[in-house]
């Protein structure tokens, strides 16, 4: 005689589910960023937080990665660390979504952007013909080869702080609107700041 | 005869005492002089950035020009003064004479309008020195200011309700022309805050030399 065991109803369900999102985890979605819309992102959420992700004390690669995501329309990349999921009660995201470096690395190495440039003191002038809005800046403070910051050239405009024109960003940790891109009337040591574009694609 | 014994073994007693006490006081002053001269050799280095900075009389607008010997001066100085306070055997010195050079060219030919007039530590407030024989670790957080001026349009003519898509290459360049062309005002930048700065020296021919340094900015004050 044979006994055949039936499996119950919600471990099948289970299964399923899990068989679901694992699907989705490493589908690829071939997408074209949307600088407008990061743009666009960044200039509502510069001097606030979104209250949909969570919040850092030093935020500005979350905010630029946000806007990436949610106004860029760039897919996460669970795999390489570039995500930020709520699951139930608590938060999960990558090394790349929330760390400069691990950002820059991220968009360059995963074929994600292109390199526009890198600037040192003497030839971060207010206006810059290589940028354009939607590029996202990453900032070495101290010329060590580690990006400690990044932000997203959002306008050309005037400054409203400083009164200088040129190209602008917006940015997270010291929230700042329309700021203009090198930072020097807020850096208290600009001469060892070393700053890299690239262009997410 | 046993008073002598014990007379001997009690002077013998007391000389050990002696000398260690010596040894140990002797050690200590070294240390302590030691110290004095990593926290000299640290407030040097970042002293640096103050000479980078030119004379007041080219300070005042930072379209005064510089003369070139001015330039090649403060090269040198700031070249020189790496040398005296960094360590050739890591790329540090390097480095740095890099970055001072850069600060020295940068302001001189600013490619931004800006020019630095002063920059001051007001307090360094040393956190930990530490010293294991010839190598020393030093944290310390360093309260600074930085005053610049800058020359920037007195008008704001800028048509703000442009689309990012919009904002073309060539846009950005008929907006520099148009910035060109505007009347400007100088005005004066100066933020204030503390770095915290990590040392690392090391003992070269039997003076300090720092072979690696690093900061960042304290929660408030990044830029």
């Amino acid at each position: 005689m044979i006994v055949t065991k039936q499996v119950p109803k919600y471990v099948t369900l289970s299964l399923i589910l899990t068989l679901f999102l694992s699907f989705f985890n490493c589908v690829k979605v071939d997408a074209y960023y949307s600088s407008g819309g990061a743009v666009r992102y960044a200039d509502t959420w510069a001097l606030s937080r979104n209250p949909d992700y969570p919040n850092f004390d030093k935020d500005c690669t979350n905010f630029v990665s946000q806007a990436l995501h949610e106004g860029g329309l760039i897919p996460f990349d669970k795999q390489r660390g570039w995500y930020c999921e709520k699951v139930l009660w608590w938060w999960n995201w990558g090394q790349a979504w929330s760390v400069a470096d691990s950002l820059r690395y991220w968009l360059l190495s995963a074929n994600n952007a292109i390199y526009i440039g890198r600037w040192d003191y003497n030839s971060q002038s207010d206006f810059n013909f290589l940028l354009k809005p939607g590029d996202v800046l990453f900032y070495d403070w101290n010329s060590d080869g580690t990006y400690d910051h990044s932000a997203i050239v959002v306008v050309y405009a005037r400054d409203p702080n400083s009164g200088i024109n040129g190209v602008l960003q917006d940015q997270h940790t010291t929230d700042r609107k329309w700021a203009i891109w090198h930072l020097k009337p807020y850096n208290l040591n600009p001469w060892s700041t070393i700053i890299i574009a690239v262009r997410p694609q | 005869m046993k008073k002598r014994k014990l007379f001997v073994l009690g002077l013998l007693a007391l000389i050990t005492v002696v000398a260690t006490i010596i040894g140990y006081n002797a050690k200590s002053i070294q240390q302590l002089n030691n110290e004095e001269e990593i926290k000299r050799v640290v407030k040097s280095a970042l002293n640096i950035y103050s000479k980078s900075v030119y004379p007041s009389e080219y300070t005042k607008s930072p379209d005064i020009k510089i003369p070139s010997q001015l330039i090649d001066r403060k090269i040198n100085e700031v070249t020189q003064e790496c040398e005296k306070y960094y360590s050739a055997k890591s790329g540090i010195l390097a480095n740095k004479i890099k970055v001072f050079q850069t600060a020295v060219l940068g302001d001189a030919y600013s490619p931004s309008d800006i020019r630095t007039v002063e920059w001051k530590i007001n307090n360094i407030k040393f956190l930990e020195t530490r010293i294991e024989g010839d190598t020393a670790t030093v944290i310390a957080d360093v309260y600074c200011e930085n005053k610049m001026v800058a020359l920037i349009p007195i008008d704001n003519k800028i048509n703000e309700s442009v689309k990012p898509e919009e904002m073309t290459i060539e846009y950005q360049k008929r907006l520099y022309e148009e910035t060109q062309k505007l009347p400007k005002k100088l005005v004066t930048y100066n933020p204030k805050g503390v770095m915290r700065y990590y040392f690392n020296l090391a003992k070269e021919n039997g003076i300090w030399k720092i072979t690696s340094e690093n900061f960042n900015y304290l929660p408030g004050y990044e830029p």
